[in-house]
């Protein structure tokens, strides 16, 4: 599930906007779990997964993911 | 929630109180039956075991009434409060909690239909022989249900649990449960060019483990994935 090309802010972004793992997920609309295994790196979210959690964090894609080179 | 999806949960929960007092009333006629037969029978080992069996199946009636006639009492009110994001880690927990006990079920199902195998394959097999026959391969069908999601429960909250981490995980789990099914139906097949009854047999074995595979897989990445770090 996970893609070592596949590189991520998301952690650093969410505890920078004050939220818990629950909270993320409440406000992309998907499982705590969802948000643990994408941070984690163990599951490498769709586009539409991508751009909820952007969405939420009000910020970009590109500024949560990236390849990583 | 809004007041149709009150209305509707509420339905649910009484129909589902209902449900679980006639289960511990089925329950108590099992126990109560083959305590009465235990007291009054003695002699052949395959009554025993029968007795047995009824005792075992009215008592695990008994603790899946109560348990989930607790669940749904009429007088909690905590559910109509319940946020969505609870709603679906608890729905999620009950699905890997069931995935973690029905493969239990299936290979005990398997233990007891082995049993009644010898009969069967000798063509002296009575009902209930056939009937513990087919059982853990039911149990296999249920657990491959609920990881597909085409169980009630799943259909009925789908919002909740159906996410994309479902759906990769459950890619992974049947991949597995499919090497097995190829696995095991080729052995089945090898064995019944040689034996036709025992490569029977192993077609049962191999239909219940890929189902428990699948289950146990899913259940085990589920639970993997909400470990932090």
């Amino acid at each position: 599930m996970g893609d070592a090309r596949l590189a991520s802010r998301l952690k650093e972004v969410r505890t920078a906007a004050g939220l818990t793992q629950a909270e993320l997920a409440e406000r992309a609309g998907v499982s705590r779990k969802t948000v643990n295994t994408v941070e984690n790196g163990v599951f490498v979210p769709s586009t539409v997964l991508a751009l909820s959690l952007a969405r939420a964090l009000n910020t970009t894609v590109e500024d949560l993911f990236w390849l990583a080179d | 929630m809004d007041d149709q999806e009150v209305a509707r949960t509420r339905r649910e929960r009484d129909g589902r109180f209902l449900g679980s007092l006639v289960t511990v009333v089925l329950g108590l006629l099992f126990l109560g039956t083959g305590i009465v037969l235990m007291q009054t029978r003695s002699g052949e080992d395959q009554t025993v075991d029968a007795i047995a069996i009824g005792i075992g199946i009215g008592i695990g009636f008994i603790v899946k009434g109560v348990v989930t006639a607790w669940g749904s009492r009429p007088g909690d009110r905590r559910w109509m409060s319940e946020a969505p994001q609870r709603k679906r880690d608890r729905l999620q927990a009950r699905r890997t909690r069931q995935l973690f006990l029905f493969p239990f079920a299936a290979l005990l199902m398997l233990v007891v239909a082995f049993g009644g195998a010898d009969d069967i394959l000798a063509g002296e097999g009575e009902t209930i022989d056939y009937v513990w026959g087919l059982l853990p391969v039911l149990y296999g069908w249920l657990c491959a249900a609920i990881v597909m999601g085409w169980d009630g429960q799943s259909r009925k909250n789908r919002r909740y649990l159906e996410d994309e981490l479902t759906v990769a995980i459950r890619a992974r789990a049947m991949t597995v449960a499919f090497f097995v099914l190829m696995t095991g139906a080729t052995v089945a097949l090898v064995l019944g060019l040689f034996r036709p009854t025992v490569g029977m047999m192993a077609l049962t074995v191999a239909l219940a483990a890929a189902g428990v595979t699948a289950g146990v897989r899913f259940a085990w990445l589920d639970r993997e994935a909400s470990k932090d770090g």
